[in-house]
């Protein structure tokens, strides 16, 4: 302690202290040194500028980092947050959540302006696409939310600095600044939110330009005639459906025999025959065994997942979306000893703490659903924790949307595994072609889907595939986290007409008959 | 991360807020002289918990439920306290106590869980499970509790919620039909008591006991009868009760009482008679109105106030007369008469119930001759009164021994049960020889 610091203020303190007291020349018990060394802490707070004391520093600004950040702050706690990227907001407002969904929805007006105003009596000229135009829209949403929370953190008085973040020790983070130079950040807990990145898969470069990542998809700079997506995870359908949409031929090739395995199976297919609707194609069960991007375009080898027969297919894009691993490269971990297990997430307790004392993590670098809304909940809840409050997650009842048109939303469990858990169940089902919005609309492809107890009518999952799906599954959280049954859901008066009617209806059907079907 | 169960805010462990009570209708403000309870000690109910002090009188507030005493609010010697303001925090379990100290001493909340253990938490997310919701049930039912619970009858309050924090959900209705564990809200029991109050004149306390007529489905356990019955078994099993009869005869009360009745106007019941011929043996007998307290031993009660016991659709209530030594006969029975009816209402306040130094029981109205009563902790006695019966005695020539003749009397017989380690057999034999000798000839000592 005392003996180890070596700064000049130490020195110069000790000196002033044996001048003071010629009797006691060297510290004869623990507690002079212990007095001794908290002057000297005192000494070096006040002399260096280069140090900051917080009660905590979160590493990444994403949304687990910045809405832990802010937390902390409103909770009374002296935060830091450490960014690298130039930008708070991480891989969703800057790559991932908030430029797709702003294409995404570029692109479905496009798509319906094209196919659907005509239906609607609506005519329009001949409708083009400005993809520069899209990428503007699509930039400004970023920005303006970018800048939004940095707003947040001067409100909450967070401190933000930009740099890359590594744990020197626990309680210290060294940072070195985007514009030179290095910080040190003393904190009494350290956050991890840095997040997870792109799965690279063996064999593939990923240039962002001919083979791209979820990222070089965001900015293409024209629309590709063939676009392949390898992996038919949600964000590879959402990237597909918007260059599909706008004019490219999609073909998304997955090792597996079904697309977003998490799906309950009866939605999964009729999610896909949607999609299949919109010209998407699909080579399930077929793996890649070569990447040719030596010419103009792309030749993908592929084969069955099994082995067999190889073919080839052409493509001017690639789309590699086979899944996200956490990312905490460059953290100083190994160092510092903290555990990770072999998928790379960080090993952490209910208290969201790691192995070492002081250290916590949350959001895709720690296991649980790779989703924002969960980074989220997990940074109130690590933050709660330390202020000596509740936090807690229900990791039950997160939900899943995928923001391709229709929306496919879903909360609780699958059939499939409400089977698996040998539990009786009944099931409700209600088709938007029978509810009355969908159908003025003209927009009625899908269904809701609701998964009970058979004895106690309590819900256990619900499923729902179509328009607004997204805003839908709300309610069901709701009903979930209150252990509502779907008597509840139907005894509860919905309005008319509104697409939320066919989880009433659903609800009806589960434990009764529907009314309008 | 799967054994994590549910979402929650809860920003402190589950917990009572005390309040200052009204001790009468106007009283707005009070004073606290001294808590009996320290900080982290365990109350349970009955205990005195601290005085509270009007400028009318001084009260000792009880505990209504059992628990730990997390953190007094307001100091002994603190004036002025208004009625309703929080004045301490009682939680239900011994780890909980430290957490709220946290909460409402500290605005900072700069804490850190270095102070709590894994362990701790864990038993505060098992207990906060585990421990209904303090939100009354009625705010938490979804619309199929309710339909099932209205078509069922079934009263909510006997169910146990398995949703979250203890909810009432529609399984547990479901359940509840299934296993038969029908409970009306017992209209039969209502149009019983209804009927002997309007009944007997005699009398206007009625017992515990359930009429006959009553089916044998279950009653509902509503939470005062979770208290009562918890607080008779604690006075049965921790009170060693000895038990003293005699048989009084009355006649010359029911004389008395007619002759009030016919020439005065003045309408008393038999209860009332016996009420104000207790006072006047307990004002003879002083050792009877005493109890027993753990650390003093044998407390002299500083005045005579009587509880009577009077049964109400909620359960026992004992309203109690204050200084039942200072009313006259009439006052006694306009006061009995009020203090039931608001019983009955559910309209006792704390002051009118809590305390007390002696109880009475009377079940004279039925067939009942002779019980004993379960003692009132803290009170060392209880009087039970059974019917006035004809009988024939032999009544002694007072020149001639040998000579006598049976007469035709009305007797009833008084048991008294007393806390033996407060009231020796000879106080107590002295007590109930003062008693009978009052209602035996009530115009000597009472007029």
């Amino acid at each position: 302690m005392a003996m180890a610091c070596r700064s000049k203020p130490y020195w110069l303190l000790r000196q002033t202290l044996r001048g003071a007291s010629a009797t006691a020349a060297t510290p004869s018990s623990a507690l002079e040194v212990a007095s001794w060394s908290r002057c000297v802490n005192a000494i070096r707070t006040y002399a260096s500028a280069q140090e900051e004391q917080s009660d905590i520093v979160v590493i990444g600004g994403g949304p687990g980092g910045y809405v832990a950040a802010i937390k902390a702050a409103q909770l009374g706690m002296k935060t830091t947050c450490v960014e690298k990227r130039g930008a708070l907001g991480g891989t969703c407002l800057n790559v991932g959540c908030i430029p797709s969904k702003a294409l995404l929805h570029s692109s479905h007006m496009f798509h319906e302006a094209k196919h659907a105003f005509p239906n609607h009596g609506v005519k329009v000229g001949s409708v083009e696409i400005d993809i520069p135009a899209m990428m503007a829209q699509k930039d400004k949403a970023v920005t303006g939310l970018t800048k939004g929370i940095e707003g947040l953190f001067k409100k909450n008085k967070v401190t933000y600095v930009k740099g890359s973040g590594k744990i020197a020790s626990p309680g210290e983070v060294s940072v070195d600044l985007l514009e030179g130079g290095t910080k040190t950040l003393k904190a009494k807990n350290i956050i991890i939110a840095t997040g997870s990145e792109v799965k690279s898969l063996p064999g593939i470069t990923i240039d962002e330009k001919k083979i791209v990542s979820s990222t070089g998809a965001l900015c293409l700079p024209e629309v590709p005639k063939k676009l392949i997506v390898i992996g038919a995870g949600y964000i590879g359908l959402e990237m597909g459906s918007v260059w599909g949409r706008l004019g490219s031929e999609v073909t998304v090739v997955e090792f597996a025999d079904t697309i977003v395995p998490s799906l309950d199976a009866e939605i999964r297919t009729n999610f896909q025959r949607t999609l299949e609707k919109q010209k998407m194609k699909f080579k399930l069960k077929t793996k890649v065994v070569k990447v040719d991007a030596s010419g103009s375009g792309v030749k993908l080898t592929l084969e069955p997942s099994a082995g067999g027969e190889q073919s080839v297919l052409e493509a001017d894009v690639v789309l590699v979306s086979a899944g996200r691993v956490p990312y905490t490269k460059g953290l100083g971990l190994e160092d510092v000893g903290v555990k990770i297990d072999k998928f790379g997430r960080l090993e952490v307790d209910h208290h969201f703490q790691t192995n070492i004392p002081g250290i916590y993590a949350i959001g895709d670098c720690i296991p649980g659903p790779m989703l924002a809304h969960k980074a989220e909940e997990d940074g109130v809840a690590c933050v709660e924790l330390l202020a000596g409050k509740a936090g807690h997650v229900n990791y039950d009842t997160v939900p899943g949307v995928v923001y391709t048109h229709p929306e496919v939303a879903s909360v609780g469990k699958t059939e499939e595994q409400v089977k698996a858990s040998g539990i009786s169940y009944s099931v409700g089902k209600f088709p938007f072609m029978a509810n009355s919005r969908a159908r003025t609309i003209d927009d009625a492809d899908g269904l809701v889907k609701i998964i009970a107890e058979k004895e106690t009518d309590k819900i256990l999952g619900v499923h729902i595939v179509g328009p607004n799906a997204g805003e839908l599954i709300h309610e069901a959280v709701l009903a979930l986290e209150y252990g509502a049954s779907s008597e509840d859901i139907a005894r509860t008066c919905h309005g008319h007409p509104t697409l939320s009617e066919a989880v009433k209806e659903a609800a009806l059907a589960t434990h009764s008959k529907a009314i309008h079907f | 991360m799967a054994h994590l169960q549910f979402r929650f805010c809860a920003v402190s462990p589950p917990h009572q807020v005390i309040t200052l009570p009204a001790l009468s209708p106007t009283m707005a403000k009070g004073n606290i002289p001294s808590w009996s309870k320290k900080e982290g000690e365990k109350v349970s109910i009955g205990e005195v918990l601290c005085l509270i002090e009007t400028d009318k009188s001084t009260m000792e507030m009880e505990v209504m439920d059992e628990g730990f005493l997390a953190k007094i609010l307001v100091p002994a010697g603190s004036t002025d306290v208004a009625v309703g303001q929080d004045i301490a925090i009682i939680v239900e379990n011994e780890e909980d106590i430290a957490k709220v100290k946290n909460i409402r001493s500290s605005d900072s909340a700069a804490a850190t869980t270095e102070n709590r253990s894994r362990e701790e938490d864990e038993k505060i997310f098992k207990s906060l499970e585990a421990k209904a919701s303090t939100i009354p049930p009625r705010q938490r039912l979804g619309p199929s509790v309710r339909r099932l619970l209205i078509e069922s009858g079934i009263d909510v309050a006997i169910l146990k919620g398995s949703g979250p924090g203890g909810a009432v959900v529609k399984g547990d209705v479901i359940a509840a039909i299934k296993s038969g564990s029908q409970s009306k809200r017992e209209p039969e029991l209502k149009k019983v008591q209804k009927a002997h109050s309007s009944e007997t004149p005699k009398t206007s306390s009625e017992p515990l006991l359930p009429p006959s007529s009553v089916s044998h489905d279950t009653l509902p356990t509503s939470q005062i009868r979770k208290v009562i019955a918890k607080r008779l078994l604690e006075s049965k099993n921790g009170i060693p009760h000895v038990y003293l009869s005699a048989e009084t005869v009355l006649d010359a009360t029911l004389a008395l009482r007619k002759e009030l009745k016919v020439n005065y106007g003045v309408h008393v019941s038999v209860n009332d008679f016996v009420i104000k011929a207790v006072v006047s043996a307990l004002k003879e007998v002083p050792e009877a109105n005493a109890h027993w307290d753990e650390n003093s031993g044998l407390v002299p009660g500083s005045s005579i106030d009587i509880s009577i016991a009077v049964a109400t659709e909620r359960g026992l209530m004992t309203p109690i007369l204050r200084n039942a030594d200072q009313m006259s006969l009439s006052d006694i029975s306009s006061e009995v008469k009020l203090l039931a009816g608001k019983a009955r209402d559910g309209k006792l306040q704390p002051h009118e119930f809590q305390g007390g130094s002696f109880s009475i029981s009377n079940l004279g109205m039925f067939e009942v001759d002779q019980f004993c009563a379960i003692i009132n902790p803290p009170q060392a006695c209880i009087l039970a009164v059974g019917r006035g019966e004809p009988s024939v005695l032999w009544q002694e020539d007072p020149h001639d021994p040998t000579q006598g003749k049976p007469i035709a009397v009305t007797k009833m017989t008084l048991t008294l049960s007393a806390d033996h380690r407060v009231v020796d057999i000879d106080i107590g034999g002295r007590f109930l020889d003062v008693l009978g000798g009052i209602l035996r000839d009530p115009r000597k000592h009472l007029l």
